[in-house]
């Protein structure tokens, strides 16, 4: 029972961890219908700004959040007016060329300026140990568990209940439409992108405790993240928010009851994504159009 | 303005990236900075001729020495360490062997398979450099093995411990391929007596998915049970694993009281803390990735992180404390097992092999170079004493070691056991 528990927190915490990375790729989907290759690296940057925010007791924790969230989410406004604006009407595979650029002058830029030695962020939420349940846990893993349903609500009430929101959702829907009626769609794009960034800086600052920072960070989330929209179905919300759960629910669980479950754990999630599209090609929560 | 900020935006990521390639290739230091500046093997006919002939080309035929290493990618603080132990290296020979200038060569590989066999191909074809150190992992070795066969350039090795290596160098065909570091069917032999000395009974084991991570499964896979000890299972994670509760989760399973971690130090630091998270109790014995400097810098907010840890590996903090005390000073980080088997490979080994070769022919060749590094006879170093044996395999010192009290401390240093 206690490895069951023990298997399900880890399942729910890399659930967390891919969700909140994922939240923001998927808002920038539905808006933009754009893949935005450099979102993990947003991710590499805001934990870079939290090992400078809290190195040394510079801030205290809570501020450095908030301060982490706002520097990338400007990071994503600035990406925003630089590259995205001058590529948004181009075809995908200029998107995918503009935003793997972006990745890699970010992730090179992390590796000349702090040099390729990872650096731990430790914090006192994530070197106190509980117990919960039989099975022991950082505070930190609990409080990315709640932080995570608390922006994933907040997100849904912001899509249904502000202007900006419903905005987001008309022009996922039907961009010209919008425009002609009078949608400032540049605008809604820019703050689409401003909060899809800010999402990451805020996963960075409440994962990074766990982990630790790296020029390399993003890679592999990316890859996680872009696995979760597509199975989640492009540029759903809920739909990206409920895969990356069970992406991570699949690779602990395989992990932990199948032998060389943990080496072999990707191949596992992908798996899934391609069943998944086999049954539903637009994904678990499909519909042709977003958010 | 839509249009300048366009052309600015350009213009940053252009700079950002011409300073990418500068720290990545034209930066190896003040000891070969001006050497690299005229590394244009074009204007230097001389070289040309040595490199490609062997035949005398003068009193200062520049000595070209290539690095493959990672330099970018998610291996990149082993290249860089790597780089950091070669330019000090360098800087303590004064900057030349036998009256001739060094010439340092990076090629970032990745430490991947595919990109080391072009890494290597540029020093080779380009460069055009008479020796080579690298490729530093086993993955990239293996695959830069038969371009240095064809290639007809002596390369040494001083941390790819892929027990594979071995049976493809000196009469296992690649006569210009030599390795300094013992590899894992050594160090496994050893450690797995240790380790049933210790009481252990049962081991997990989790490595890199990786020819490094593998190969030292395999040799475990083999060495424990021949000890008495019960191989409980293992697993690999890839380069980029952030959360490892789930390995944690399957040690507890497996039963075993021993875990075998082949690690390097930033992914131990992650790991250590998750498992102090689960509250895992088992000795933990490393191949170097835990009971080294780095780590402890690392976890130096919990310095008793991975206590009464055992190590193995051919290098450990202390053997060599006033290198290791030049090192931190001149790079702001400590050495290493990566960085200062770099920095042996250049200052004991290369050194000595050039200025014999030198010595016997009047310039620099890549043929008396590999001939002279077979000859190669050094005793009373840091690592022990050095020569190759007809595998072109040295041994030295194999170090047992462990962490007290947030310290580094030696055990024991076994003279490496030649494989049969």
């Amino acid at each position: 029972m206690v490895v069951f528990l023990d298997t399900l927190l880890n399942g729910l915490t890399l659930g967390a961890f891919y969700a909140l990375v994922t939240l923001g790729l998927a808002l920038i989907f539905g808006v933009a219908r754009l893949i935005n290759f450099a979102h993990g690296d947003f991710f590499m940057v805001g934990g870079y700004v939290l090992y400078l925010a809290i190195d040394g007791d510079a801030v205290p924790y809570w501020l450095a959040i908030v301060l982490v969230t706002v520097a990338v989410g400007v990071l994503g406004v600035v990406f925003e007016r630089l590259v995205v604006h001058a590529i948004v009407e181009r075809p995908w595979w200029v998107h995918l060329v503009a935003t793997l650029a972006t990745s890699i002058i970010l992730s090179n830029t992390a590796l000349l300026v702090f040099r390729s030695d990872a650096r731990q962020v430790p914090t006192s939420l994530s070197t106190t140990i509980v117990e919960v349940v039989g099975t022991r846990t950082s505070v930190q893993r609990l409080v990315v568990l709640a932080a995570v349903v608390v922006v994933f609500l907040w997100l849904r009430w912001f899509l249904g209940h502000t202007w900006t929101g419903r905005a987001m959702r008309a022009i996922s829907q039907n961009r010209e439409t919008c425009a002609v009626v009078g949608v400032d769609v540049r605008r809604v794009v820019v703050i689409t992108f401003g909060i899809s960034a800010g999402l990451a800086g805020l996963a960075a600052a409440l994962l990074s405790p766990l982990y630790s920072v790296s020029p390399g960070m993003g890679r592999v989330i990316t890859l996680k993240a872009l696995a979760a929209v597509v199975m989640g179905g492009l540029g759903q919300v809920t739909g990206a928010f409920s895969a990356a759960f069970l992406i991570g629910l699949v690779e602990s669980f395989y992990g932990a009851y199948v032998p060389q479950g943990f080496t072999y754990r990707d191949a596992a999630s992908f798996a899934l994504l391609l069943a998944v599209l086999m049954v539903r090609p637009h994904g678990l929560f499909g519909r042709r159009v977003g958010l | 303005m839509t249009r300048w900020i366009r052309v600015l935006s350009l213009l940053l990521a252009l700079l950002v990236l011409a300073a990418c390639s500068g720290a990545a290739e034209d930066d190896p230091g003040d000891a070969t900075e001006a050497a690299a500046d005229e590394g244009d093997p074009t204007e230097d006919d001389a070289a040309d001729d040595a490199a490609d002939d062997g035949e005398p080309a003068g009193d200062a035929t520049p000595i070209r020495i290539g690095l493959s290493t990672p330099l970018t990618g998610p291996q990149a603080s082993i290249g860089e360490g790597f780089s950091f132990g070669v330019q000090l290296a360098i800087e303590d020979l004064g900057g030349e062997i036998a009256g001739h200038p060094i010439e340092l060569f990076e090629a970032d590989n990745l430490c991947a398979p595919a990109d080391a066999v072009t890494a290597v191909r540029r020093l080779i074809d380009t460069d055009e450099v008479h020796v080579m150190l690298g490729s530093s992992c086993s993955g990239a070795t293996l695959a830069a093995l038969p371009i240095i066969a064809e290639a007809e350039v002596p390369n040494l090795s001083v941390t790819s411990s892929n027990p594979t290596i071995y049976d493809m160098m000196g009469v296992g065909g690649n006569e210009w391929a030599f390795r300094l570091n013992l590899d894992d069917l050594i160090i496994a032999n050893t450690l797995a007596e240790y380790m049933a000395d210790q009481g252990t009974t049962s081991v997990f084991l989790v490595g890199q998915n990786n020819d490094f991570g593998r190969g030292a499964a395999e040799a475990y896979a083999e060495a424990l049970p021949a000890a008495g000890i019960t191989y409980a299972g293992e697993e690999f994670y890839d380069d980029g694993t952030a959360d490892f509760r789930p390995i944690l989760t399957s040690i507890r399973q497996s039963g075993a009281d021993g875990l075998m971690t082949i690690m390097v130090e930033h992914d131990s630091a992650v790991f250590f803390r998750q498992a102090k998270e689960v509250g895992l109790e088992v000795d933990v014995y490393s191949r170097g990735g835990v009971t080294s400097p780095l780590f402890l810098e690392e976890t130096a907010d919990d310095p008793t992180l991975a206590e009464g840890a055992i190590g193995a590996s051919y290098w450990t903090s202390g053997i060599d404390p006033e290198a290791e005390a030049r090192f931190e000073e001149r790079w702001g980080s400590p050495a290493t097992v990566h960085r200062m088997m770099a920095y042996y490979g250049v200052h004991l080994v290369l050194a000595d092999a050039i200025e014999r070769s030198i010595e016997a022919t009047g310039d620099v060749s890549r043929a008396a170079i590999r001939d002279a590094l077979e000859e190669v006879d050094l005793t009373g170093t840091p690592l022990g004493d050095i020569s190759f044996d007809d595998h072109n395999q040295a041994y030295p010192f194999l170090t047992i070691d462990t962490i007290t009290d947030g310290q580094i401390e030696l055990i024991d240093t076994i003279p490496g056991t030649p494989r049969s």
